[in-house]
């Protein structure tokens, strides 16, 4: 998976800077700044919670080690920066949650390519297993199924992304931060996350149709 | 939708769809999040913020502890290379080794090498140490007396 380093901004296009400054006062409604910053870190951790693992959850492909990435981030935030000003707690929580995705999806693959040695290596790639869901006992099921699925599509699309393109959409579209913290969490410049994502849109808006 | 919203959606046609679309897909996602998963997700927010309060009461209290073991250390260490400031001269055990009461020609080193560590299981040499001090100076005594005087 092609990533780029992150120590210089990547030289862009003007179309791609326009296209990145465009994106900038699109997602405005939703910045984080919006959010009301929680009083205590459990207030914090509640309203992210889901957020977060949902996030883990594209990024890793399996819910059970989402759930423990989150869980990971949670206590790390907790020990170590719980006594930093409540606006800082949403990007150090997400840099932690994106080293943490990071490390997995490394040692994930170590322990393939230790499979595929040894020749017991199974190609999961390409299929999702069936996983067991709890009985919906919502008021309109297939509204929820086609929730499901769009989900399921959009997640399939930003997996297809590389990693640091997942990174700025993840962060900067669904999770909200603004430029800044995106870049504090992903670590990495401004300019580098306006073009990452100004790629990551480029490539998911061939895909809207399949999210409908 | 203001006017620089709308400039913006015409700069770049599709992502504003692509952006709200994503979005309202993602909060319902978040939104249908199965018990399951939510309850394990509470459990572990709870774990964190009772850890984190175990961990704060153990940053102040290490180095409270730290420091006491410390000093602990440093008096033990220097009770040990120290063993004979434990005898004080008002000690009755050292009271009761006067220069004067050395008839055998003992100095003060020799009397202090005489007198057996208090810390040691000699306690009994400790209590019979008049006797043994009369015991040596016995000899003494004896050769010093005229023969005559006996009969």
């Amino acid at each position: 998976m092609h990533e780029t380093t992150d120590a210089e901004p990547i030289p862009a296009s003007g179309a791609a800077m326009n296209a990145a400054a465009a994106l900038e006062t699109a997602s405005a409604p939703l910045t984080e700044s919006a959010r009301p910053v929680a009083a205590t870190i459990e207030a914090f951790l509640a309203s992210v919670e889901r957020r977060a693992w949902r996030v883990a959850e594209i990024a890793l492909r399996d819910s059970d080690e989402a759930l423990d990435a989150v869980q990971d981030t949670m206590l790390r935030l907790v020990r170590h920066y719980s006594a930093k000003p409540a606006e800082e707690w949403s990007p150090l929580f997400w840099g932690i949650l994106r080293r943490r995705i990071t490390d997995l999806q490394r040692r994930r693959t170590v322990r393939n390519r230790i499979l595929v040695w040894t020749g017991r290596a199974t190609n999961d790639d390409d299929e999702e297993l069936p996983a067991w869901e709890a009985p919906d006992l919502g008021p309109d099921p297939s509204r929820a199924l086609a929730s499901r699925q769009a989900h399921a599509a959009m997640s399939k699309a930003i997996r297809a992304l590389p990693h640091r393109q997942q990174q700025a959409f993840m962060l900067r579209m669904l999770e909200g931060l603004d430029v800044a913290d995106t870049a504090k969490a992903m670590g990495c410049s401004a300019g580098s996350v306006k073009t990452h994502l100004s790629r990551a849109m480029d490539a998911l808006r061939t895909r809207l149709e399949e999210w409908r | 939708m203001s006017k620089l919203h709308e400039n913006t959606v015409n700069d770049m046609p599709g992502d504003d769809e692509v952006a709200s679309r994503a979005r309202a897909i993602f909060r319902t996602a978040c939104e249908q999040a199965d018990s399951y998963h939510t309850l394990r997700l509470g459990l572990a927010r709870r774990k964190a913020v009772n850890a984190g309060s175990a961990h704060r009461a153990l940053k102040v209290w290490a180095p409270l502890a730290g420091a006491a073991a410390c000093c602990a250390l440093v008096v033990g260490v220097v009770w040990l290379q120290h063993p004979a400031d434990r005898l004080q001269p008002s000690s009755p055990i050292a009271a009761a080794t006067p220069a004067s009461s050395n008839p055998g020609g003992l100095n003060q080193g020799d009397a202090d090498e005489a007198i057996p560590d208090v810390a040691s299981n000699q306690m009994e040499v400790v209590q019979d140490l008049d006797f043994y001090r009369w015991l040596a100076a016995q000899p003494a005594m004896a050769s010093a007396a005229p023969v005559g005087s006996r009969r």
